[in-house]
């Protein structure tokens, strides 16, 4: 995607934002209305400045020449690390009594991935490496700082 | 607050001890590594402190701060990769002096010159706070607001190459941080009824997102398979009287001038180390020696780093108002511990202010020890792969952002930040800028508000008070300069292609 695209939906998607915002600091204002400094003025003011910026990012980039290309090299890899961080804090959250078999998987499925093809030195070495970030954490968060998951 | 009635005996306590030498050590690792500066530094810490002394929390992020900058010469001279902005500066004579003599005497000249600067910003951090604290007892709430507003003005005008997005990043940190309940009104705002709300989003799963997973994704997306090869040989940090006094004219100059920029809201450690080099250099008796390995290189950017941390520190506790996202994140541990940094800390709170400064200079030693005894390890640990290093660092992230709050919400709220920044840094946004903002926001709103609500509505408190009139000015300048500055830039830009056609 070219930059100027894409920041014209960064831009569009902030600026509903900024509407968004806006509009519920108005609501603000008419529960309150009695106080003319209260908690609708500052949301009031950066919602409006919000637009304003926008507004002006857009003019700029229309007018701009610039062609370059936005691009994010192994997007599919981001991606799939994204939802797998996902999966691991719902899991995390819904079924806490597995942490540290979601945390050893989590982390052995993600260098798996990350190191592509290799033999079995490096899935050994994956491996230990995982086992001694869950005994870590373990030892860490659970032993020293009481921290319970 | 007087200096010297102080506990020296409490700040040697094992808990300080300790926090100083976890953050050394953890900051010199993740500023040894490529890409990983001193803000990730700080934001993986920053969980482990709720369960600390405020002294030894605090001691421990500006160690790892201190540490951070000192690790990021390490890549820069032996790989010739800087790990931060700030250590650009270094690899132009770091890496030459490496390949044409040894990495260690590199590294030696590297340490000695972070552990100068690291100790001339800490005692201009102990002896100009209180002078600073007296005249920051003068200050209102139209002042607060406005050197706030100054802090956003230059981070958003240095920090990325779009101002207006730039801008666009502070005005969505300041945002965020409206979310919850009102402090003055008690009013809900953007909470949508959700209890979880009711404190706003939590300061370290924003900082975690931003910082910690969205470098992650970037590292996924681009430097997952990049291979480093050290040279395990010549790391020994050793340098003799001679070699010490060669560079001690560039100490003094980047030790000097890394302090001053410190203090300047938006500036930063990068700036003074280039900065401090150029001076360096078109001071020097021989300038065609630099870029050739010539150590005075070394020593004025990385004294210039180093000092800088001193001088940034000091808005910091004398004002309450942090300049750069790594201290807006060292401010934010004082928030978690109750403490309201700013003036009034030296009268509530004088033992603590005290600690964090003598501690400060403890810090710096520790650094010196640890990185001497450590730099060939930390040398080595350039060469662990990314594919290794990302899963750790991710999970590490995710389980201190629980340990923090023990809400599992917050995890969500970090990954959905990193995967925005992720996206918004490809696009020019400012992360630095927008974290700076959020952690302001609270202040600048109750100081604007309470300045409103005394005049009864009028502006022209801004405009009438003496303080606030020469902050004005600086604002005003900052704009002016800044607006010079681009326009020169693509003046420059549009005379070149010209010139070559």
């Amino acid at each position: 995607m070219t930059y100027k695209r894409a920041s014209y939906i960064a831009l569009g998607i902030l600026f509903v934002v900024g509407i968004a915002y806006l509009w519920h600091a108005i609501g603000l204002t008419d529960a309150r209305a009695r106080d003319a400094i209260g908690p609708a003025y500052f949301p009031t003011v950066l919602g409006v400045l919000l637009l304003v910026l926008c507004a002006a990012s857009f003019l700029k980039t229309l007018r701009s020449s610039d062609e370059r290309v936005v691009t994010i090299p192994n997007a599919g890899l981001v991606a799939l690390s994204v939802v797998l961080a996902g999966l691991f804090i719902a899991a995390w959250q819904y079924l806490s009594a597995i942490f540290y078999p979601v945390v050893f998987a989590l982390c052995l499925i993600l260098m798996t991935l990350f190191s592509r093809a290799g033999g079995w030195k490096r899935h050994a070495v994956n491996v230990g490496a995982t086992a001694a970030l869950t005994v870590g954490i373990y030892l860490l968060f659970d032993l020293v700082m009481q921290v319970r998951f | 607050m007087t200096l010297f009635e102080f506990d020296f005996l409490g700040l040697f306590s094992l808990s300080n001890l300790s926090g100083i030498a976890i953050g050394t050590f953890v900051g010199l690792l993740i500023g040894a590594l490529p890409g990983l500066g001193a803000t990730v530094a700080i934001v993986l810490l920053l969980p482990f402190t709720y369960s600390m002394e405020p002294l030894a929390a605090i001691l421990m992020l500006v160690a790892a701060y201190q540490g951070a900058e000192y690790g990021g010469s390490i890549s820069s001279i032996i790989l010739g990769i800087p790990g931060t902005p700030a250590a650009a500066a270094t690899l132009i004579d770091g890496n030459a002096l490496a390949k044409r003599s040894s990495p260690g005497k590199a590294l030696a000249y590297s340490l000695a010159a972070s552990t100068v600067g690291g100790l001339f910003g800490g005692l201009v951090l102990l002896f100009m706070s209180v002078p600073l604290s007296v005249v920051a007892l003068q200050l209102g709430d139209p002042e607060f607001f406005l050197i706030g507003i100054l802090g956003l003005v230059a981070v958003a005008g240095l920090s990325s190459v779009d101002v207006l997005r730039s801008s666009i990043s502070v005005v969505l940190g300041l945002m965020t941080a409206t979310i919850g309940i009102d402090v003055i009104s008690s009013a809900h705002r953007y909470t949508f009824g959700s209890p979880l709300l009711f404190d706003g989003l939590h300061l370290v799963a924003v900082l975690v997102g931003i910082f910690a997973f969205a470098e992650m994704f970037s590292m996924i997306s681009t430097d997952l398979h990049r291979k480093y090869v050290t040279d395990r040989r010549g790391l020994s940090t050793r340098l003799n009287i001679a070699e010490l006094r060669r560079v001690l004219r560039a100490m003094w100059i980047g030790s000097g001038i890394g302090s001053v920029i410190g203090f300047l809201p938006g500036m930063g450690a990068g700036a003074s180390a280039w900065f401090a080099y150029s001076l360096a250099r078109n001071t020097s008796r021989k300038p065609e020696t630099f870029g050739t390995g010539n150590p005075e290189g070394i020593a004025a950017p990385e004294a210039a780093n180093n000092a800088t941390v001193g001088g940034a520190m000091l808005p910091v506790i004398t004002l309450g108002i942090p300049g750069s996202a790594s201290t807006a994140i060292i401010m934010s541990a004082f928030i978690i511990h109750g403490i309201q940094p700013g003036p009034t800390v030296f009268t509530a709170n004088p033992a603590l202010v005290n600690g964090i400064f003598y501690g400060f200079l403890v810090a710096t030693l520790a650094m010196f020890v640890i990185g001497k005894l450590l730099t060939p390890f930390f040398a080595r640990v350039l060469v662990v792969p990314n594919y290794i290093l990302v899963p750790i660092v991710m999970i590490l992230a995710m389980v201190g952002v629980y340990a923090s709050s023990y809400v599992h919400v917050d995890l969500w709220v970090a990954l959905i930040f990193g995967v925005a920044f992720f996206l918004l840094n490809k696009l020019d946004f400012s992360a630095p800028a927008f974290i700076l903002a959020f952690v302001l926001s609270p202040i600048l709103e109750e100081s604007l508000r309470r300045a409103l609500l005394i005049s009864d509505g009028s502006y022209t408190m801004f405009i009438t008070r003496g303080y606030s009139i020469a902050i004005l000015a600086v604002i005003t300048l900052v704009v002016v300069l800044g607006i010079a500055s681009r326009l020169r830039r693509s003046s420059q830009e549009t005379a070149r292609p010209s010139a070559g056609s």
